[in-house]
């Protein structure tokens, strides 16, 4: 392989891994209900560069809040020192995010798709969340792993325009 | 960042309840202490004004669950007025426009609210 060669393949392999940063972004949030807003503009903050449209940009901010606030009120009791991971991914057009804790294990097929009928006479304020992420998003995973992590995996591909 | 801000005022016996900035689940509470007040003194007219709301999820939406069907067995309501097109699509997800009144204005809101009462 000649120097040139080399080199734009070396260059290549660089701006894949520029790619990859900018595309993916870590943060870790206390499990505090007064975070929900940092989270929100974390989650602004990763797509300012991207133009993706308003409405799926809404979307996605609002299901990232309810898996947290699923976290902090189920997983972790509402314990403030435990921590929430969040990591948010653009592989092409497809949005991927990963919401970890290490709480209690929430297996969200138990819970029921609310009926707004019952709930009226039960005068039940929740149990929404998962329904309206399922709503938002394309995909809603669990994954239990046996170091105590759970994580929620959100995908919604997404329509960019071009930059 | 806008921070959560809840502003009251009645009009005869009708309350109206202003939101503004972002309704989650921190900021929730307050509103539920403010419809529990309303409802432990006897008022159960009430109008929610959504007209500076910019945010809501499900811990938003959950509250007004909780009180809607004790309002409407003491003769009163929850009516929802001045709500944008960005909010009103997750009330919507959800199916609450089969449960509660929209209304454009605070006024059409109590203008309904008084001709029940004939």
């Amino acid at each position: 392989m000649n120097f040139t060669v080399l080199t734009k393949k070396l260059s290549k392999n660089l701006n894949r891994v520029r790619n990859n940063l900018k595309n993916s972004r870590i943060k870790t949030f206390k499990s505090q209900t007064k975070n929900l807003i940092l989270i929100r503009e974390f989650v602004r903050e990763f797509f300012a560069s991207k133009r993706i449209s308003n409405e799926d940009l809404e979307k996605i901010i609002l299901a990232i809040d309810e898996a947290c606030t699923n976290k902090i009120k189920h997983a972790y009791k509402y314990d403030e020192t435990k921590d929430i991971i969040i990591k948010l991914r653009l592989i092409e057009d497809e949005f991927i995010a990963e919401i970890s804790d290490f709480g209690l294990p929430f297996n969200p097929d138990e819970i029921p798709v609310p009926d707004l009928k019952e709930n009226y006479f039960n005068k039940k304020s929740g149990g929404y969340g998962i329904f309206l992420m399922r709503q938002l998003m394309d995909e809603v995973k669990y994954e239990f792993k046996r170091d105590g992590e759970n994580k929620i995996i959100l995908k919604k591909k997404l329509n960019i325009k071009n930059a | 960042m806008n921070e959560f801000n809840l502003k009251q005022k009645s009009i005869e016996d009708i309350n109206i309840i202003e939101l503004k900035g972002y309704l989650d689940a921190h900021t929730a509470p307050k509103l539920e202490d403010a419809i529990s007040n309303l409802v432990n003194t006897n008022q159960y007219k009430i109008i929610v004004n959504f007209s500076d709301l910019d945010y809501i999820s499900s811990a938003g939406l959950g509250v007004f669950m909780a009180f809607i069907e004790t309002v409407r067995n003491k003769g009163g309501d929850i009516k929802f007025s001045a709500m944008n097109e960005k909010i009103y699509k997750i009330f919507d997800l959800i199916g609450f426009p089969r449960i509660y009144e929209f209304y454009s204005t605070d006024e059409e809101a109590i203008q309904k609210f008084k001709s029940s009462e004939k």
